[in-house]
């Protein structure tokens, strides 16, 4: 067999896989080894999640999200979703219950309908839910959707004033309550 | 913002009025103070931020119930015309005190760090990653010094309407720093001269469950990463700012790595899975680590919709399902239980924070073995033979057999209830220069990357310092895909040597000069690391390997 060689390596597809065109995987060593030490997180149910984003990413297009579970534990997983205000969720409303894909099996998605009221970045989140062995897990995700030119500046804008300290430090001043 | 533009105004037109010598009031009806006659008065106060704690049923945020918690050993600056003119750190109760100039307007400014230096020593910082890592405060409007000293207490709100968030989110870093604060004190309870390296908290409202850039807040979930902990803030999805034993869970693997050693790959883990021994160590320790901080063994994570779902770990829990050396749940159970002044259970012993601190800092960081709940347990019970049958029943109720334990585990008999044992047993399979080649089996029964037996453990001696190759040979399936890395001390020595890759029939080389002494390594099926982190992914599979140590 030929060896695989990993060169693409991201943080990005570990929490959130995604599900993007055909490409070779390459492998490196060195990859890897930085991988595996950029990975911790804190404890959650053992599940993951697989995007795809198509559609039409303009204002009153229409965006699809298409997404499926993989994991251990569990066979099915209830997830809530609560796209951000401003991307509006076309289809039901409703939780959704997904199978959990196993070992060898092939994963079982839902696609859900969004259409965005204007430029900019939202976020489809998900709160998936499994039972196992009689105990609920959960574990939080969020789709980033980007539709045409998005003001990262504005949406970044921290909630008080950034500014130096007087002493050559950069801070976001923040108003405290006066008693 | 519109507040801090009435801010800003007030203080510049302050400030012009004291510039030009107090001129008239403008018609107003607060007089302009009088200039500084040179004299000092003191402003002092106290700094407080709201905590919020979790609904106990519903695990979720109760802001209900928000109390004002003191903001203690935070630097506090006090600032006139734009400069620092003092500063104070906040004591224990919160309280600060600074001597400024009389009538001069001046801004109390509450920082979210707390730095000491000396012995013992620690720095800690809330910054935002998402906006240049500036780091957060809070600051009081422009207030008249006037001639007479003057209390003026701050307090960081936690920006909650009700139904959701309407105001600036102040009393998130403030909270943030007070769990650190309360790990750094907890240190120091032990190791009075600790020196507590820099910790940064990264935290904003932009930051989401989504992995990416970490500069625009796609951070994937609250984690810890070579000094720095990033902390979700994503309202009505998943914020942690407020969970206390989720901060401190990640402050317990930055204990780990600034204090003691972890060889944990992190990655997914859940209490309930059965995990690389590596990884349950870890991850078990950071829920333990929780409890033992703030003395209350329930893990709580809020999330969801206006933050009012969670979940709940209760680290006194002994039922662990699946327990073993694998598990998180074990490992979690068994440290706490050692700590923690109540019995219960098979817990007869309270042994607190110091000897279980010595083992982290003493002999955990040197082992030969790879970290876990064997390296930790051996060297415990060798400080502590008083305790020895005690803390033996303790990690024998978890399915370990303590009795007779090891770093090397060699007298483990916990199989997981695997199919064939040898998949999972022996812990380590021992190599013998010139001995025969011994046959290890890297599986994905219970999941890849960093579950159990995806990676086995492989274990030699070195008489002598020289060149040496461990070598694995693939037996089936015949396209098999071995890797290797080598470790003394924890520290990797020797990696497959990748230009020996040959396809089918494939024979994998870890070459190096290894010095005298016991050396570890890790044989396993690249498919069934690397699994979840790439795109299209090979399929994991069981795989086997004869692996033998040759002396060049």
């Amino acid at each position: 067999m030929k060896k695989l060689i990993i060169t693409t390596m991201s943080v990005a597809l570990i929490s959130s896989g995604v599900w993007v065109g055909a490409q070779t995987p390459t492998k490196s060593d060195t990859a890897e080894r930085e991988q595996r030490v950029a990975s911790p997180g804190k404890p959650g149910a053992p599940i993951q999640l697989q995007y795809e984003v198509k559609g039409q990413l303009q204002t009153g297009g229409e965006v699809i999200v298409k997404l499926a579970f993989s994991g251990v534990g569990a066979d099915m997983v209830t997830a809530s979703v609560r796209p951000d205000p401003g991307l509006v969720r076309m289809d039901s409303a409703e939780d959704l219950r997904l199978p959990v894909q196993q070992k060898g099996g092939v994963a079982t998605g839902q696609e859900i309908r969004l259409i965005p009221e204007q430029d900019g970045i939202y976020y489809v989140n998900i709160f998936a839910s499994m039972m196992i062995n009689g105990e609920e897990q959960f574990k939080s995700f969020a789709i980033p959707v980007e539709v045409g030119q998005v003001d990262w500046a504005e949406h970044l804008k921290p909630q008080g004033d950034l500014k130096d300290d007087g002493l050559g430090n950069t801070i976001i001043a923040l108003p405290a309550t006066e008693k | 913002m519109k507040d801090y533009l009435r801010i800003f105004l007030i203080f510049t037109g302050f400030m012009g009025l004291v510039a030009c010598g107090g001129g008239g009031g403008g018609g107003g009806s607060d007089p302009a103070p009088p200039p500084p006659s040179g004299g000092k008065i003191t402003i002092s106060g106290k700094a407080t931020y709201d905590n919020v704690p979790h609904n106990t049923t519903t695990n979720g945020l109760d802001f209900a119930a928000t109390t004002e918690s003191p903001i203690r050993g935070a630097t506090v600056e006090a600032v006139q015309g734009g400069s620092v003119v003092a500063t104070d750190v906040t004591d224990a109760n919160g309280d600060y005190s600074v001597e400024v100039n009389d009538n001069t307007a001046t801004i109390i400014r509450v920082k979210a760090e707390t730095v000491m230096t000396g012995s013992p020593s620690w720095d800690i910082s809330v910054v935002d990653n998402t906006n240049s890592k500036a780091l957060y405060s809070m600051e009081s409007s422009p207030t008249a010094s006037g001639t007479n000293d003057i209390t003026l207490d701050v307090n960081a709100g936690s920006g909650w309407g009700g139904s959701g968030y309407t105001g600036a989110r102040v009393a998130a870093p403030f909270h943030i720093l007070d769990r650190s604060y309360d790990v750094v004190q907890k240190i120091i309870g032990v190791d009075s001269d600790a020196n507590v390296p820099e910790l940064v908290l990264n935290w904003s409202v932009n930051n989401v469950p989504t992995s990416g850039d970490q500069t625009i807040g796609q951070i994937g979930t609250t984690f810890y990463q070579a000094g720095e902990i990033f902390v979700l803030g994503a309202e009505n999805t998943d914020t942690d700012e407020f969970d206390g034993h989720v901060l401190i869970h990640e402050a317990g693997h930055y204990f780990e790595d600034k204090f003691s050693r972890s060889d944990s790959l992190g990655g997914p883990h859940s209490t309930s899975e059965r995990l690389d021994m590596r990884v349950a160590f870890g991850e078990g320790f950071g829920n333990a680590w929780s409890g033992m901080i703030t003395d209350d063994p329930i893990y709580r994570d809020s999330l969801g919709a206006s933050q009012a779902s969670g979940f709940a770990i209760n680290v006194e829990t002994n039922a662990v399902t699946n327990p073993g050396w694998f598990s998180e749940g074990s490992v979690q159970s068994i440290l706490y239980d050692l700590y923690d002044s109540a019995d219960d259970g098979a817990d007869h012993v309270s042994l607190g924070l110091k000897p279980l601190y010595d083992v982290f800092t003493g002999p955990q960081v040197t082992t030969p073995a790879f970290t876990s709940i064997f390296t930790f347990i051996s060297y415990l019970k060798d400080a502590n033979a008083g305790d020895a049958a005690s803390i033996d029943v303790i990690v024998n109720a978890q399915d370990i057999n303590s009795t007779a334990i090891d770093i090397y585990a060699t007298n483990e008999t916990n199989d997981a209830g695997a199919p064939d044992p040898a998949d999972v047993l022996p812990v380590y399979t021992e190599l013998l220069l010139a001995g025969a080649k011994q046959t290890v089996c890297s599986v994905d029964d219970y999941g890849t990357w960093n579950k159990l037996s995806n990676i086995r453990y492989v274990r030699f001696d070195i008489p002598v310092a020289g060149s040496y190759t461990v070598r694995a040979t693939q037996i089936s399936p015949i396209s098999a895909d071995p890797d290797i890395r080598i470790f003394k001390d924890g520290v990797v020595v020797g990696l497959t040597d990748d230009g020996d890759d040959s396809g089918d029939g494939e024979i994998e080389n870890a070459t190096g000069n290894f010095e005298v002494g016991e050396h570890v390594a890790e044989v396993y099926e690249f498919n069934n690391f690397v699994g979840q982190l790439i795109n299209s992914p090979p399929p994991p599979r069981d795989a086997c390997f004869d692996v033998e140590i040759i002396a060049n």
